[in-house]
């Protein structure tokens, strides 16, 4: 890790300014509008952030218009206090650096909205935050810095060690290679409990496809500094270096150092049964999707069921920014012709990995190839392998049967992509967080915070309404839209898919922008 | 594990080795062929190079792919390019402007009704841009990226 820290130094004695992208303070503007309601009564308050707490989040600077991430760890003190943390960044701005917290602040109303600062030696970055469980929550950057989202988890001191490395993980990462060209990596690895691990790997690294590919060298070591209190360590995974945050026995964050090659993304220990033939895999998933095609930026996601290493049922939204009519961004139903040769296979010849293949024709559209490693039989992380294509999401077995009366209730949500502005043709990210109340008619009342490059604008408090449509049975494509009460308003359009009556993953089906997200119910 | 390596070209005045380079390329003349669909991948076997004068640019085009887009007149014919964003080949030190001779490297896709030529190099006088990777993929900040919208259930974001 020299790197890093001579580049740390490097950037706080003489070009402090550039940290304006990466750590907070930019120039964005502020859009206006109605205010959002009262928050509902909840179960949240500033109690509810105790612990130390691991978070991820990326997404793109607003000086340098490159992506860039940030991983790390903070401490609350369950009275509205930050007392310490650390995070590792890795931006165009400023190359890969570990910035500790020396302190912050930050306040939850009782529906599990707040905010949050944290302050390093560059200054003091503004986060959204909204609580989605006791112990883990959403965030977004709104000090005009970035527009970028991510998330946060309690995490297991207890845990903070390499001796608890020593199961097998699926993991996800995903950014760009040292050229900047888009890179999805998805794989397993098994760790020895001695720093150590072998696994298996998937590298998409600019639409090449790398096939399965095993690797015989990992090593993980925790920061002597940083890993007692906060979790963290540095890795190299396949010649690739990380810093990573243990969050339990179960999950790691990582965050690739290798500036300017860029990968993020979290480790999650597999349970259950890992099926090892088709047949021992079946159900309905949702699945979700974001990343590049040749076009420009992707949003992918729908609903499939695997039966006998047979796909049916398929039902998807894809919105490859590529329209040949009005708008351009292009959103398509799939499938939008026939459907042909949809088979899915789970990789004999790497056994207990959990690898699997899925792909399928549409007549009109083309082929559609992925890959997937299961976490359990009804969780996996999926990488796109289409012609053309370099995109990761996860794939979850649904359950339940959602109905409105059902889904009443209060929710929150994340969803992340990237707009264009009709007016003045800027381009760029944009991140929304919000949370609202839906009604047992599918009638949505809450607020929302966003950052959007293309405006480019901070908004927060923003009154939002809409509905959701659920359509038939619920477990295909529902109808989901929102408008954001700005001045003037702007309406999203979604098809959401049910993973389970608490969460939904939603797909843009607007033609100037291509978005996805999570709606999760929060209390 | 090796990574693809092989974007030679970010933002740079380019030499006479290079123009060479391009000039060995077989001009836009295949414009009586069906060009490949967008889904199908981009193949540099089948890049050519365009060679004329900016016509319009537009950084929000109303046809896609969403971005900018720039009209290239050419002895064949007037060719939509998507270059990008705007941002990018700002950042980069490049502006199209009506008038400008430019030479693209790239490749011609069917876009629905339309077809739209994917620009990888773009050179205006001496300096040349790189807006796509040597297989098509994006170098402009393209997507969301970082596993946000996937993840756990209950969590939401990156899983």
């Amino acid at each position: 890790m020299s790197f890093p820290m001579n580049r740390l130094v490097l950037c706080s004695g003489l070009a402090l300014a550039l940290f304006t992208a990466a750590c907070g303070g930019g120039g964005n503007g502020a859009i206006t509008g109605t205010p959002a309601p009262p928050a509902s009564a909840g179960p949240y308050s500033n109690a509810s952030l105790n612990g130390t707490f691991a978070f991820q989040m990326s997404g793109q600077e607003t000086t340098s218009g490159g992506f860039f991430a940030r991983v790390g760890s903070f401490a609350a003190n369950g009275a509205g206090t930050i007392t310490g943390g650390v995070e590792d960044v890795n931006s165009q701005a400023v190359g890969s650096v570990i910035l500790p917290f020396s302190g912050g602040s930050y306040s939850i109303q009782s529906n599990g909205q707040g905010t949050l600062s944290l302050i390093n030696q560059t200054g003091t970055l503004q986060f959204s935050i909204l609580m989605t469980s006791a112990t883990s929550g959403l965030l977004t950057e709104v000090d005009g810095g970035a527009s970028a989202s991510g998330n946060f988890t309690v995490q297991t001191p207890s845990t903070f060690s390499v001796a608890n490395i020593n199961t097998s993980y699926v993991f996800d990462f995903s950014g760009v290679d040292p050229n900047n060209v888009p890179e999805s990596i998805v794989g397993q690895f098994t760790g020895n409990g001695g720093g150590g691990a072998t696994g298996v790997l998937d590298d998409n690294d600019g639409a090449v496809a790398s096939g399965v590919s095993a690797f015989s060298s990992a090593s993980f070591t925790m920061d002597t500094t940083n890993g007692p209190s906060f979790g963290r360590g540095i890795a190299n995974i396949a010649g690739l270096n990380f810093a990573f945050y243990i969050v339990n026995g179960s999950k790691i964050r990582f965050m690739e150092t290798d500036f300017p090659a860029l990968l993020v993304g979290d480790a999650t220990a597999q349970s259950g049964t890992i099926p090892t033939t088709a047949a021992g895999l079946s159900g309905s998933f949702a699945l979700v999707m974001s990343g590049a095609s040749l076009s420009g930026s992707d949003a992918r996601g729908g609903r499939v069921t695997l039966s006998g290493g047979v796909v049916s049922n398929i039902q998807m939204d894809d919105n490859a920014s590529s329209a040949s009519g009005s708008g351009n961004s292009n959103p398509e139903p799939i499938p939008s012709g026939s459907i042909s040769a949809a088979t899915y296979a789970v990789d004999g010849s790497v056994p207990g990995s959990g690898r699997g293949t899925l792909t399928f024709t549409d007549s009109k559209l083309g082929t559609f190839s992925f890959i997937f490693y299961l976490i359990s039989p009804t969780q996996a992380v999926i990488q796109d392998n289409s012609a053309g294509f370099v995109s990761d999401g996860s794939m979850f077995g649904q359950s339940g049967s959602p109905t409105l009366a059902v889904e009443a209730g209060n929710w929150g949500f994340s969803w992340a992509g990237q707009s264009i502005n009709g007016t003045t043709g800027g381009f760029g990210e944009e991140d929304f967080l919000g949370q609202y109340k839906l009604s047992s008619a599918g009638a949505i009342s809450g607020g929302v915070d966003f950052t959007e490059l293309s405006a480019p604008a901070v908004a927060t408090n923003i009154a939002i309404t809409g509905t959701l449509s659920i359509q038939g049975d619920g477990t295909g494509r529902n109808g989901y839209q929102v408008k954001l009460n700005t001045s003037p308003s702007a309406t999203l359009n979604f098809s959401a898919y049910f993973v389970d009556p608490n969460t939904m993953f939603v797909i843009g089906t607007d033609t100037h922008r291509t978005i996805t997200g999570t709606v999760v119910r929060n209390f | 594990m090796k990574r693809i390596m092989g974007v030679a070209i970010s933002s740079v005045s380019i030499g006479a080795a290079w123009l060479a380079g391009v000039f060995l390329l077989p001009a836009i003349a295949s414009a009586q062929q069906v060009p490949p669909s967008l889904r199908s991948g981009y193949s540099p076997d089948r890049e050519v190079n365009l060679v004329g004068t900016v016509s319009s640019f537009v950084s929000d085009s109303q046809t896609g792919p969403l971005g900018a887009h720039v009209m290239v007149q050419t002895v064949s014919g007037l060719v939509d390019v998507h270059v990008g964003t705007a941002e990018f080949l700002k950042a980069r030190n490049l502006t199209l402007n009506t008038g400008d001779s430019v030479r693209i490297i790239g490749e011609n896709f069917t876009n629905g009704a339309n077809t739209v030529f994917l620009a990888r190099i773009v050179q205006k006088g001496m300096v040349a841009v790189a807006v796509r990777s040597p297989h098509g993929m994006p170098l402009w900040l393209a997507g969301s990226r970082g596993l946000k919208t996937g993840g756990d259930k209950g969590n939401g974001g990156v899983q």
